[in-house]
């Protein structure tokens, strides 16, 4: 569904993703392994439109959006969900949902509160301001925002950085649940093995800017693999 | 009794033409970050755009609002050709307003000559509490209220209005959940200019029309909207509030000269004690 080919990305004339190409399935979870500095934000920013490549292409559905703004792929029903959250801090939790439900494909009213079903923490902070909110919380936050734009594929950039341990495992459960009852896709780039494990159903190892290595999730649970993973510089 | 009523005139009078002049910028500079040095040459177009509607034999309320909208149009144009490349760039963004602001002045000042221009509100004075006041200065007061009213209840409870206060709070974000972000920048523009060309209009029947009005009004503007903070909204009313009352009660007691050096002498006290503004600690606002 989501295919990318061959990217040269990075920031001003310094690219960071070398003819990096990864291709993502209707309802598959895709995890992305690699060190720091080896290109997983970027590439997510590239992926969203923030960044545009020097060369390589993006398509959905075939459909070329390497030249569209992250607004227009927004639209076509790309979600993301960035490091660091990027919580608007001066707007209610409700605002924040909101602004993810308005300019989403899917503009039928009430599609913030059907995603809060699944959302009970947040439910009880709907008139609290987003930047008062714990880590945890705004980690929840920015999901359920992604979720109110109704994406069919989800790029989700270290979603356990900062978080206790009880959200982790709420977060995983409910990534889990979404994959059985919908047909949404998550590219999901993350530090913490355990997490990544537990979601993908096929792992890339990113490292200079390249795929180096797919693995199935099977292999992570293999010592001598996460050895040479952890050991690779 | 009577006096009170004066006062009360007085500092409502003072109070909404702070309001009328600097609702625009409070957008523009508060929200957008834009510091457009045409913000006054937007309001004396305003002015003229009312005189000239006037002319032409709208109804004087006609007459403002089309200046109002045509102003707001100015804006949009300017944004789209100007503004919209230097969005981060303040040096940049000065030296372009500058030189709209010169352009506009000597353009307004070729076709309609340096002189002032006026149009008669046609309303009688009124006596409040033995003071005889221009009935016209009344409307001007509820004028003034109501875009202050309509501006914060666009900003706070329609989507439009979300939508801006996302973009303003991280527009990268904003344009990652679909929000298309360069029209927003330029709907702000435009409504700011709107307003404060319509707040240009307005002044018109007292204050009249002439190409250097622009100057007069926007240093005032532009130390409500500072000494306000990072609220725009709700700091530039509690500034315009606070100036009001001092500019309306010294300028009835002594003179209006007086009044304003006591404006400015406080507005420096102001800076001084809340260099963040009168908003500088609130957590919510708009």
């Amino acid at each position: 569904m989501l295919e990318a080919k061959n990217l040269v990305a990075g920031y001003g004339a310094l690219p960071i993703l070398h003819g990096l190409s990864l291709h993502v399935d209707d309802n598959e979870y895709v995890g992305i392994l690699g060190h720091n500095g080896m290109g997983k934000t970027t590439l997510m920013r590239t992926l969203i439109g923030h960044i545009t490549p020097m060369s390589g292409s993006i398509s959905l559905d075939g459909e070329p959006i390497t030249g569209a703004g992250a607004h227009k792929r927004a639209r076509m029903r790309i979600g993301y969900v960035p490091q660091g959250r990027e919580i608007f801090p001066s707007l209610t939790v409700r605002e924040n949902l909101m602004m993810g439900a308005l300019s989403g494909a899917d503009k039928r009213r009430g599609i913030v509160e059907e995603v809060l079903a699944d959302f009970p923490r947040l439910e009880r902070l709907l008139e609290r301001n987003g930047g008062a909110l714990s880590g945890g919380e705004q980690q929840l936050l920015a999901i359920a925002r992604c979720l109110c734009g109704r994406p069919r594929v989800m790029l989700l950039d270290e979603p356990t950085e900062g978080i206790q341990p009880s959200i982790i495992d709420e977060i995983a459960d409910l990534l889990l649940a979404i994959r059985k009852r919908s047909s949404m896709s998550i590219v999901l780039v993350e530090q913490n093995l355990d997490f990544i494990q537990a979601l993908s159903d096929r792992v890339l190892i990113i490292h200079r800017g390249k795929v180096s290595r797919t693995l199935s999730a099977k292999d992570l649970s293999d010592p001598d693999v996460v050895n040479e993973f952890v050991g690779m510089g | 009794m009577d006096s009170l009523m004066v006062y009360v005139y007085q500092i409502a009078f003072s109070f909404s033409i702070l309001i009328l002049i600097s609702l625009g910028l409070a957008l523009i500079f508060g929200m957008m970050k834009v510091i457009n040095l045409a913000q006054g040459e937007f309001l004396m177009l305003g002015a003229y755009f009312c005189v000239l509607g006037s002319n032409l034999g709208l109804p004087l309320w006609l007459a403002m609002l089309a200046a109002g909208l045509a102003v707001g149009l100015v804006g949009v144009i300017v944004e789209r050709t100007v503004i919209r490349f230097l969005y981060g760039r303040v040096l940049d963004t000065l030296l372009a307003t500058w030189g709209i602001s010169l352009f506009l002045m000597g353009i307004v000042t070729t076709v309609a000559g340096p002189q002032s221009q006026s149009v008669p509100s046609n309303m009688g004075p009124v006596s409040l509490g033995g003071l005889n006041v221009p009935g016209y200065s009344l409307v001007m007061i509820g004028a003034a209220l109501m875009m202050l009213l309509g501006t914060y209840a666009i900003w706070r409870f329609t989507n439009l209005g979300l939508l801006v206060r996302g973009t303003m709070q991280n527009p990268e974000m904003a344009r990652a959940l679909g929000t298309n972000t360069s029209m927003i920048y330029m709907f702000t523009f435009g409504f700011g200019s709107a307003i404060t060309g319509l707040a240009g209009a307005l002044l018109v029947p007292l204050f009249g029309a002439s190409p250097t009005m622009g100057g007069f009004y926007i240093s005032k503007a532009f130390i409500a909207v500072i000494s306000g903070g990072p609220w725009p909204l709700i700091g530039t009313v509690s500034a315009s509030g606070l100036y009001g009352v001092i500019d309306g009660v010294v300028s009835y007691e002594l003179s209006p000269v007086l009044a304003e050096i006591c404006v400015l002498f406080v507005a420096v006290i102001m800076l001084r004690l809340l260099p963040q503004g009168i908003t500088g600690r609130m957590r919510k606002g708009i």
